[in-house]
């Protein structure tokens, strides 16, 4: 009998140890609000890439400086271009203990996949960051300019294979295409593959699998500076602060100029309350000293724009990716 | 020179006390699952997920697993008392482990045990090191043709040694790859297979699938089998320290079974349960009382203990390493590493270096937890194996449910979960190994995604498969895997003729 009631104990005991955890994962409600628990930040690529790092900086900002009273926690929800992040945030609808910071991509990707709904499924917070793109080679490639590129490409459009992150029509992919464009390739001709993150696409060039990765400046800079790799040019009209010495690719001739920014949006049908809450988070977030100096590190340009502008941002960056991916045949199925 | 900088970092990722208190508890329940009856670890593991949401990467495979090697523990403790392996690779321990708990050791069968647990995975966290160390190396010949070909090879090696007929196997690694088709083709952006159902949008959530089919099928299973006969529990008998006679019988059994067990749990899909055949093949040829074998003999105890628990730490190489697991646990493991979005390949340890040190180190400190926790506790424990089915089973179908519910409070993952469960009770019932279908299922993705990558870099031309000598090895590889399960049987059958011969 007293084995049993042992046995009994032992049990209740393990329950009890899993019910708790369950617990931490059972909803709750909100009046006045600011988040009761865990925050989860949910980032639309693998681990690794350049948009996994800046959602993990904010996070230890805010986790540091101590600008919520929960914890926050990063989530990688890879694939289709934050698609599979923002399904994921809208099955969390009106709750504030979810946010998202979205690379640009996911606006070509809603438009690729015929799904206007996309647009309502989030709630826009906050442009955060610009990230300033490059053609980039292994450091022996024979290529020097974007000139050579073009080249090259004239002569056979499949003997230069570019790798981009993280989808397909997104605007490393749209750069890509226009650039065949303006060299005058049959862009259909051009071999692109899609990764999860920029440190795939990376890996892959460094190991000889592809020639042409379209990735952040930035980030890649310790690789530049190690002699693994070289810029053919940056992707922006203006050359980039603190990389003066990359030319961009415009000023080679060609005018391809993309700018990729990352978006912080909450779930639909939050409440204005908690868009007033995180707006104000961010905003602290982003003026802490770590923030401002990896920015500055990275080459990217800290925004502060307001939900409302970024908002109007969103609808007008749709219509002209529209019109881009029309141009190049992606829409519509 | 830079791994010993990351060992050491590893330690203090492992030694934080968030994530010792992780190993604490995830071996400790480990152990219990691994005694319970009829819940084995995959279905622990695998109902235990839900609550890893939201937590740390790595804190979280730290919980599940300290649960994966608790759970081996007490696999062995239910070897030695009731006859009755936890795990496939415990199968080794019950011929001279019940025999020497008849003859009233029981005690010094649990210890040795315990302590060739604890040397052998001392031993082989020091070759995981150095072994997924140079296996990292590889990272950059690593491109997508070569990918390819390593998941080909994955499947290959899982399904034709999982099961006993590699058709079957198949069957579950398409059935696995079909499944993981359904939602959002991370290559396009469209989505495939939803039926139009926005829940299938995002693809079936792992611990849907993984509960579902391991604790939802038991579930299923153990109704029908409840009438069944009971094997007898043999009470704890003798003490739980080893006498210097002990030691001395054990300690060359146990060197021998790590290091046999580290290298052949390096191979996918054999792992433990060949490991502890072999170091126990090897302890009865080379004693000099071979006809104690069988009869309760410690060496019988020791070899295969420590070579089934260096084959669990051998097995996580080709796991971090390469994304291939070598057994259902690790599989499911490698699902959780999935769903937390890290890509498990060469390039894991180069890019999620805090992770696979803390990982690797938490295991070492969670084999000293398990001598802690066990040698004073596992009477204790041992009393859990009394537990009646008509209490455990309700509870297993509560937490599955509630495990399920509580993340997204979807009504409709409910009945995919009950789908899974019938599948599982059906997969049982005709034989067919789960194992295959998880693996399909978790690389199904991958696969893909490699393959029509290769396809677009060589511009559609499929000799970029054999061009590539590492891809051409692989798939040689995977073609030889086919014939093994014909050699396999005959070596296995001789190897146990043999010592069952000697014994």
């Amino acid at each position: 009998m007293r084995t049993i009631r042992k046995a009994a104990l032992m049990k209740a005991a393990l329950l009890g140890a899993m019910a708790l955890g369950l617990l931490v994962v059972a909803p709750a409600g909100a009046a006045e609000w600011k988040p009761s628990r865990n925050v989860e930040l949910v980032v639309g690529a693998g681990a690794g890439g350049s948009i996994d790092a800046q959602a993990r900086l904010i996070a230890q900002a805010i986790e540091r400086h101590k600008l919520i009273d929960t914890t926050m926690t990063v989530v990688n929800k890879p694939g289709a271009g934050s698609s599979q992040a923002i399904s994921y945030l809208g099955g969390h609808a009106g709750d504030g203990h979810y946010i998202t910071l979205l690379a640009s991509s996911w606006i070509g990707t809603a438009i690729l996949m015929n799904k206007p709904n996309t647009f309502k499924e989030v709630t826009p917070l906050a442009r955060l960051f610009d990230v300033p793109l490059g053609f980039i080679v292994k450091a022996d490639s024979p290529l020097k300019t974007t000139k050579d590129l073009a080249e090259a490409l004239k002569k056979d459009p499949g003997a230069y294979r570019f790798a981009i992150s993280t989808t397909a029509g997104n605007n490393n992919h749209l750069a890509v295409l226009r650039f065949a464009q303006l060299v005058g390739v049959d862009p259909k001709k051009v071999r692109v593959i899609v990764n999860d993150s920029g440190a795939t696409s990376l890996t892959q060039m460094l190991g000889g699998h592809l020639e042409i990765c379209v990735c952040g400046i930035g980030d890649t800079q310790s690789l530049a500076k190690a002699g693994q790799i070289r810029y053919l040019g940056s992707l922006r009209d203006e050359p980039i602060p603190g990389f003066e010495n990359i030319p961009t690719v415009k000023s080679q001739g060609y005018d391809v100029s993309i700018a990729t920014f990352y978006t912080m949006v909450a779930p639909k049908g939050v409440s204005p309350e908690i868009v007033g809450y995180w707006t104000d988070v961010l905003a602290k977030a982003i003026a802490t000293p770590e923030v401002k100096n990896a920015a500055e590190q990275l080459g990217m340009t800290i925004e502060r724009v307001d939900a409302a502008t970024t908002a109007a941002f969103i609808t007008n960056e749709r219509e002209v990716t529209s019109k881009r991916l029309g141009e190049f045949g992606f829409v519509q199925k | 020179m830079s791994a010993i900088h990351y060992i050491l970092q590893g330690f203090e990722t492992a030694l934080l006390p968030l994530n010792l208190l992780y190993v604490f508890v995830g071996t400790l329940l480990g152990t219990i699952l691994g005694i319970l009856p009829g819940i084995g670890p995959v279905a622990g593991i695998a109902l235990l997920m839900p609550v890893t949401y939201g937590m740390d990467p790595t804190s979280a495979l730290i919980l599940l697993c300290g649960m994966y090697y608790g759970a081996q523990y007490g696999g062995s403790a239910t070897a030695i008392l009731i006859n009755t392996p936890g795990e496939a690779s415990s199968m080794i321990t019950c011929i001279d482990g019940y025999q020497m708990a008849r003859k009233g050791r029981a005690g010094a069968a649990l210890a040795v045990s315990a302590w060739g647990s604890f040397i052998a995975g001392t031993l082989s966290v020091i070759g995981l090191a150095a072994l997924a160390t140079a296996l990292s190396k590889l990272a950059l010949s690593f491109g997508p043709a070569e990918y390819f070909g390593l998941m080909i090879f994955s499947l290959a090696a899982v399904s034709a040694l999982s099961g006993k007929s590699p058709g079957m196997s198949i069957i579950a690694v398409v059935t696995g790859m079909m499944i993981a088709t359904i939602g959002l083709d991370s290559q396009t952006g469209s989505t495939r297979f939803t039926l139009g159902l926005q829940d299938l949008e995002n693809g079936l959530a792992f611990p849907i699938i993984a509960i579902g089919l391991f604790a939802l099928g038991e579930v299923f299973l153990t109704l029908e089998e409840k009438s069944q006969g009971k094997t007898e529990i043999i009470k704890l008998s003798g003490s739980t320290w080893m006498t210097r006679e002990d030691w001395r019988r054990s300690a060359g059994p146990i060197v021998r079974g790590g290091v046999i067990g580290f290298f052949l749990g390096v191979l996918p899909g054999i792992g433990g349960v060949l490991a502890s055949i072999i170091s126990y093949a090897t302890e009865v040829r080379l004693s000099k009382r071979p006809q104690e074998f069988g009869q309760g003999a410690i060496e019988g105890v020791a070899g295969p203990e420590a070579a089934n628990n260096a084959a669990a730490s051998g097995s996580f190489v080709p796991m971090l390493a390469m994304g291939i697991p070598g057994s259902v646990t690790t599989a499911v493991l490698l699902g959780v590493l999935i769903m937390f979005g890290i890509q498990p390949g060469p390039r894991m340890i180069d890019d999620n270096p805090g992770l696979f040190w803390g990982l690797v180190n938490s295991m070492y400190v969670g084999n000293v937890m398990l001598l802690i926790l066990n040698l004073p506790l596992i009477g204790l424990f041992v009393r859990i194996l009394y537990t009646p089915t008509g209490i455990l089973m309700p509870l297993v179908l509560v937490f599955s449910v509630i495990g399920i519910y509580a993340t997204d409070t979807n009504v409709v993952e409910l009945e995919f979960l009950l789908a899974f469960g019938v599948l599982g009770y059906i997969f049982k019932k005709i034989e067919m190994p789960i194992a295959p279908l998880v693996l399909g299922l978790v690389l199904g993705d991958t696969l893909e995604k490699s393959f029509r990558q290769a396809l677009i870099l060589s511009g559609g031309d499929p000799s970029i498969f054999v061009k590539s000598p590492i891809c051409l090895g692989l798939l040689l590889v995977s073609l030889a895997c086919f014939l093994l399960p014909v050699v396999l049987p005959l070596l296995r059958s001789r190897e146990i003729a043999e010592s069952a011969e000697n014994a």
